[in-house]
C-alpha cells in the first residue's frame, strides 16, 4: 500500500504568539508518530511579525501580498495540495486551539476510505473537548445545525470548526469553488449536497492561547445572516461525488 | 407638466450623452459599461420629449403629480446602475482573489 501524502495547512492572519509553537506541535507529532506531514502556512497578509517569524524559523509558508480572508487563504492551501499532489489535505487554526494529538483519528476514516471530509467536533459524544464556546455562540451553531439537517438530511454538530480533513476529490473541488467568508459550515452543505460523505470526530478545543479573537456582536449577527442565507439560497447540485 | 421641466429634461438627457459619448472616445469608459448609461439618458429625454406618456402612467400607477413619477424613474434607473455596479465589483473581487493567490504562489516558488 503506497504511503499517503498528506498536507497540513495553517491559515494565520497575525497569528505572532502562536504560529511558532503549533509548528512545532506538529513536528513533535510526526516523531512520535513516525508520520510525515508537510505543514503549509498560509500567512493571510498579516502585518505582525508573523511572516518574519514564519522565515526565521525556516517553517514552509506562502505569504499572500495581501488579506483575502480565511476562505481565500485556505483555498491558497489546497491550491498548493493539489499541485504538489496530496492525498489528504487537513486544514487547523494557527491560533493554537486545535490539538494536533487528535491529527490520528481525524486522518483515520479517510484513509479506511469512509468519508470524504472529516470534522473534528467539540459537540459530538467521544469529545473530550473542555472548551465549549460561548453559550450564546452555541446557539448560534445549534440553529445552523437544524437548518443544515433541514437542507441537507445529514445531522452535522459542529457547523463552525475549522480542524478539517479532507481527501484528494474535495482538493480538488476546493480549488475550484471555495466559499471567501465563513466557509466552514457553507462549504460542508455545499459538499453534503452533491453526496459526499462527512464524518464528524470528537476532538478536544482548547480556548485561544495568545492574541485575540477577532468576535464582535454585530459581526456574530452578520455572521448568522450571512451563513443561513448561504445554505438556504444554496442551489441542490447534482451528485457528483463516487 | 411644466415647461420649465421639460426643456431641463431634454437638455440635460443630451449633456448627459453628449459627456457619455465623450467618455467613449476618450477611451475613458468601455462601451460595454456606457449602454446602460446611454438608455438612461435616453428614459429621461423620452421623458421630457413625450409628457403625455408620463401623465398618463402617473395616474395608472397612482402618484400624485408627473413631477413625482418623473423623479421615481430616475431613481429606479440609478438603483439599477447601482446593482449592475455591485455585480461588477464582486467579479472583480473574484478576479482580484484569484491573482493574490497566483502570485502568492509564485512568489514562494521563486524564493525558494
Amino acid at each position: 500500500m503506497k504511503k499517503e501524502k498528506v498536507l497540513i495547512i495553517i491559515p494565520a492572519y497575525n497569528e505572532e504568539d502562536n504560529i511558532e509553537k503549533t509548528y512545532q506541535s506538529i513536528l513533535e507529532y510526526n516523531s512520535n508518530h513516525k508520520t510525515n506531514y508537510d505543514v503549509l502556512v498560509v500567512d493571510d497578509g498579516s502585518f505582525d511579525q508573523t511572516k518574519k517569524i514564519l522565515t526565521e524559523h525556516a517553517i514552509p509558508h506562502i505569504s499572500l501580498i495581501t488579506n483575502l480572508g480565511i476562505g481565500g487563504a485556505v483555498q491558497t492551501g489546497y491550491k498548493y495540495a493539489l499541485e504538489h499532489e496530496y492525498d489528504i489535505a487537513i486544514q487547523l487554526d494557527g491560533d493554537g486551539q486545535h490539538n494536533t494529538d487528535d491529527l490520528e483519528k481525524l486522518i483515520q476514516p479517510i484513509l479506511e476510505k469512509k468519508a470524504d471530509m472529516v470534522i473534528g467536533s467539540r459537540f459530538v459524544k467521544d469529545s473530550k473537548s473542555q472548551f465549549k464556546s460561548s453559550q450564546l455562540r452555541r446557539v448560534g451553531i445549534r440553529l445552523i445545525s437544524t437548518i443544515i439537517k433541514w437542507k441537507t438530511g445529514e445531522k452535522i454538530y459542529d457547523t463552525t470548526s475549522g480542524f478539517r480533513a479532507i481527501n484528494k476529490k474535495l482538493i480538488k473541488l476546493f480549488t475550484e469553488i471555495y466559499p471567501m467568508e465563513y466557509p466552514e459550515p457553507i462549504s460542508t452543505v455545499y459538499i453534503l449536497s452533491r453526496g459526499y460523505k462527512v464524518k464528524e470526530i470528537g476532538v478536544r478545543m482548547k480556548d485561544r492561547e495568545g492574541g485575540k479573537s477577532s468576535i464582535h456582536t454585530w459581526k456574530n449577527v452578520y455572521y448568522m445572516i450571512n451563513v443561513i442565507l448561504n445554505i438556504l439560497l444554496m442551489k441542490r447540485g447534482k451528485k457528483d461525488a463516487n | 407638466m411644466q415647461t420649465n421641466l421639460k426643456i431641463f429634461l431634454i437638455l440635460f438627457s443630451f449633456v448627459l450623452i453628449l459627456s457619455i459619448l465623450k467618455l467613449i472616445s476618450k477611451n475613458k469608459l468601455p462601451i460595454k459599461y456606457s449602454l446602460f448609461w446611454l438608455a438612461a439618458a435616453i428614459v429621461i429625454f423620452l421623458v421630457g420629449a413625450f409628457p403625455k406618456v408620463i401623465t398618463f402612467f402617473t395616474s395608472l400607477i397612482g402618484f400624485e403629480t408627473s413631477v413625482s413619477l418623473v423623479t421615481g424613474i430616475i431613481l429606479g434607473l440609478l438603483l439599477l446602475i447601482t446593482l449592475l455596479l455591485t455585480i461588477i465589483i464582486s467579479e472583480q473581487k473574484r478576479k482580484i482573489t484569484l491573482l493574490v493567490q497566483e502570485v502568492s504562489m509564485l512568489k514562494e516558488k521563486i524564493q525558494k
